[in-house]
């Protein structure tokens, strides 16, 4: 998958790369120079921008549309029925002022007249309707097609057009729609305008009792300083852990192990009494084992699964 | 080809000793990612934080991203030689690697804003700049081989250890090795105690073979503020991929009860400890950076970044062998001891200032603070992290890292570049890591060319089994020298 990745990258930089308009910048005797060092950027410039609300000519729309398609396969089919592809037919939005007063959009085909069309403030500046327009149509929220998106299925709960039918209510006058929020989609996303999913998703929080404690060790060597581990695990020594035996923390009484039958040998046959200690030759750079030889040996219920769970102790 | 990784800041300072068990060793190791950039910065020693206006800004302080002024991608491969030399009862063994791979590669989009017309357009904001980049964050890539003849214990005495402190449980590593007649009990009636059946003078031959790294994929914006604030957002997804492979080799004599035979015998004998890791991990971060310029030649910079959270998938298994000469074979596991945990990485916070030389160079440094005692793993039903999180807390530290590089334009179009860093070893009196960087740059057009040469020195010992201060342990120098090749463009 890394390497899927990787080789994206790569493509998507060698696409940008070679479908970059401006390559031929790069033979450009004027290069652009070091953004490391002083170049400065400079804004654009826009002139000030008053909408007027005059609706283009329907040929205009039916130019763009492409770039605004947004609905459902419906909605795309009957795109070249009304002046906007985001319109519906829905029996909720029949008479949308700008169309017509006709009640029938479906056998209005080009009832649409821009003579009706009056600004509708519940379209304009309306939040999350202007912040979608962006990008789809100018950058002011006054675009002519951006207040289709309202009526897109992705913007209210996004769901289906059922539920979105179910979500809202409206007037139709000549004021146009106004669409508030009833509480039909509580069961899917809670009743939050985009659904916020609460109770789902959320794991248990547990906090285990007892857990350990971390005290100063009184060692001799020269790792005095270091903590050593203490205390209980949660669960106790009987703790069962998946994948590893259950710890019994006592030493058998019988040197019966593991299917042998080998007896208890008498000390003198200790090929080696004790374990000799060897210093390395070298200088240690950071401290031997302390925390986990003592979880090891002085642990008072370290023992192989002192975790808790997953793998064993190991050095 | 062997998928094999280079970037190797952190595999020495990460882990000075191999002592820690479970999962807060490896916790911490996936904690040390470093910043990836590219080979500019590489050579000013990563000193990235205050710089701007480079394609690292996109992962190492989305700020920068405000200093660009047209659109940009590059691309930088690198080549990794790498090498060791490990003492262990002073024999020396070495070991070493060369490999490719890629190390960064980025996109910019220049944004630019627009102004009122009449307005200043040098005011206000002017720019909102897009970046995705990819970088490789850290590298495990390691091959350590050591042995000798050690006379004074046996890795028999850990299993024995083990055998004392917690008893035959079927199943357990040091039920294997009593059943493989690698310990016996000694003593008499219920007084008795385990102990190695080697004879001492066993001949140990430890190796540890590690692969996999960290990469880390960023999507940040910058803006730009009238040339003089700049700000940044960016989001980061990382992935973890870490196998290792350890098997110790003991070799020697064992005395042995046989059926039938009163008195010991004693046998040759060759055990193999095995261990086998494989982990993945994915987790998200973000970023927060801002820059400003104090005066046009002095700027300041910062960044936040959010702890990583971590989902990581761990699979350990360990087995044990042991071939006995005129006697029999055994074998034992492999056992797997599969774990999914979270982990969380500490915050990290860094600051930086260049200086720039009028136009014929700047200098730059930042340090960078990373208290991985804060590192945490959490609970699942099957899991108890509070001896690791213990161990965390226990043994590693708060460090603070250093980075320092200068460059200097040699003419007009051609740069030299050096730095120094210095990254703070996580475990508490580990060795630090150092670094030294070197590099030239080219700019013809719109095109450049960043070369970077990263020479990394950085140590750690290896102990393969634990009987406390008696341990004997393997000493690893390792050095790498990285070099790194930078194409961009810009349009």
């Amino acid at each position: 998958m890394k390497r899927n990745l990787l080789k994206g990258i790569i493509l998507i930089s060698a696409t940008a790369l070679s479908s970059c308009a401006t390559l031929s910048d790069v033979s450009n005797p004027k290069p652009f120079g070091d953004d490391v060092y002083y170049t400065k950027a400079k804004a654009g410039v826009y002139d000030s921008y008053i909408p007027d609300y005059v609706v283009q000519q329907p040929q205009d729309v039916v130019r763009n549309d492409d770039y605004y398609y947004y609905g459902d396969y419906e909605s795309r089919i009957r795109r070249f029925s009304y002046a906007s592809p985001f319109d519906y037919d829905d029996d909720y939005y029949d008479s949308f002022t700008p169309y017509t007063s006709v009640s029938n959009q479906e056998t209005t085909t080009y009832a649409y007249d821009p003579n009706d069309y009056t600004y509708d403030p519940y379209y304009d500046d309306l939040g999350v309707y202007s912040a979608y327009d962006f990008g789809y149509g100018d950058y002011w929220g006054y675009d002519n097609y951006g207040y289709g998106l309202a009526y897109s299925t992705f913007v209210y709960s996004g769901g289906t057009r059922a539920t979105h039918k179910k979500d809202y209510s409206y007037t139709n006058n000549n004021d146009g729609p106004i669409f508030t929020k009833s509480n039909y989609a509580t069961s899917r996303y809670g009743g939050s305008l985009f659904g916020v999913n609460a109770g789902k998703g959320q794991t248990a929080i547990t906090s285990s009792s007892g857990g350990l404690v971390f005290t100063k060790g009184n060692t001799s060597n020269r790792n005095s300083n270091m903590p050593v581990f203490t205390g209980m695990r949660p669960g106790g020594s009987n703790a069962v852990y998946p994948g590893r035996p259950i710890n019994q923390g006592s030493v058998q009484t019988s040197a019966i192990v593991a299917g042998t039958n080998r007896p208890i040998r008498p000390a003198t046959d200790m090929p080696r009494p004790q374990p000799q200690t060897q210093q390395p030759t070298f200088e240690r750079s950071s401290p031997p084992s302390q925390s986990s030889s003592s979880s090891n040996s002085g642990g008072g219920g370290g023992g192989a699964a002192s975790g808790g769970g997953g793998r064993p102790v190991r050095p | 080809m062997k998928f094999r990784y280079t970037f190797l800041l952190i595999a020495f300072s990460a882990i000075s000793t191999h002592s820690f068990a479970q999962y807060a060793k490896d916790a911490v190791r996936f904690s040390t990612a470093q910043t990836g950039t590219t080979s500019r910065i590489k050579a000013l020693g990563n000193a990235a934080t205050a710089v701007g206006g480079d394609m690292s800004s996109i992962s190492a302080n989305p700020a920068g991203l405000g200093y660009f002024t047209h659109s940009e991608l590059s691309i930088t491969p690198e080549f990794d030689s790498y090498n060791n030399n490990a003492a262990y009862i002073g024999q020396n063994s070495s070991a070493n690697s060369n490999t490719m791979n890629l190390s960064n590669a980025g996109v910019v989009f220049y944004n630019q804003l627009s102004n009122p017309a009449g307005t200043d357009r040098t005011k206000g904001w002017l720019s909102i700049n897009l970046g995705i980049g990819y970088n490789r964050t850290n590298n495990y890539y390691e091959k350590i081989q050591y042995g000798a003849k050690n006379n004074a214990n046996s890795i028999n005495d850990y299993y024995a250890r083990l055998a004392n402190s917690q008893g035959l449980t079927e199943g357990s590593l040091q039920a294997w090795a009593s059943d493989e007649q690698l310990i016996d009990a000694y003593g008499s009636g219920t007084n008795f105690s385990y102990q190695s059946n080697a004879f001492p003078g066993v001949q140990q031959a430890g190796f540890i073979s590690r692969t996999g790294g960290q990469s880390g994929y960023d999507i940040s914006a910058g803006a730009n503020y009238s040339n003089k604030l700049y700000v940044g957002l960016g989001v980061g997804i990382s992935e973890i991929r870490y196998n290792t492979n350890t098997s110790f080799n003991e070799a020697g004599n064992l005395s042995l009860l046989t059926a039938g035979v009163p008195t010991p015998v004693t046998r040759g004998f060759n055990s193999t400890y095995s261990q086998f890791q494989n982990t993945k991990g994915e987790g998200y971060n973000v970023k927060f950076g801002a820059m400003y310029k104090i005066i046009e030649s002095v700027r300041v910079g910062g960044t936040i970044t959010t702890p990583t959270y971590y989902t990581i998938e761990d699979s350990f298994n360990e087995g044990l062998s042991n071939n006995i000469s005129s006697g029999p074979n055994y074998n034992n596991g492999p056992v797997e001891y599969p774990l999914t945990y979270n982990m969380r990485t500490p915050f990290k916070f860094a600051g930086g200032l260049s200086v720039f030389l009028g136009n014929i160079g700047f200098i730059t440094g930042d340090i960078e603070h990373v208290d991985y005692t804060t590192i945490h793993i959490s609970s699942n039903d099957n899991y108890t992290s509070d001896y690791d999180n213990g161990l965390i807390k226990a043994n590693y530290r708060a460090v603070t890292n250093y980075h320092a590089g200068a460059e200097i334009k040699i003419v007009d179009t051609f740069f030299l570049r050096g730095g120094y860093g210095i990254q703070g070893n996580p475990l508490k009196d580990g060795a630090d890591t150092k670094m030294v960087t070197g590099g030239l740059g080219y700019r013809v057009g719109n095109y450049y060319f960043d070369a970077a040469y990263v020479n990394l020195k950085g140590s750690q010992n290896v102990m393969q089994y634990d009987i406390g201060t008696t341990t004997p342990s393997a000493a690893v120098n390792a050095t790498n020298n990285n070099f790194f090749l930078t194409v961009g463009l810009r349009y």
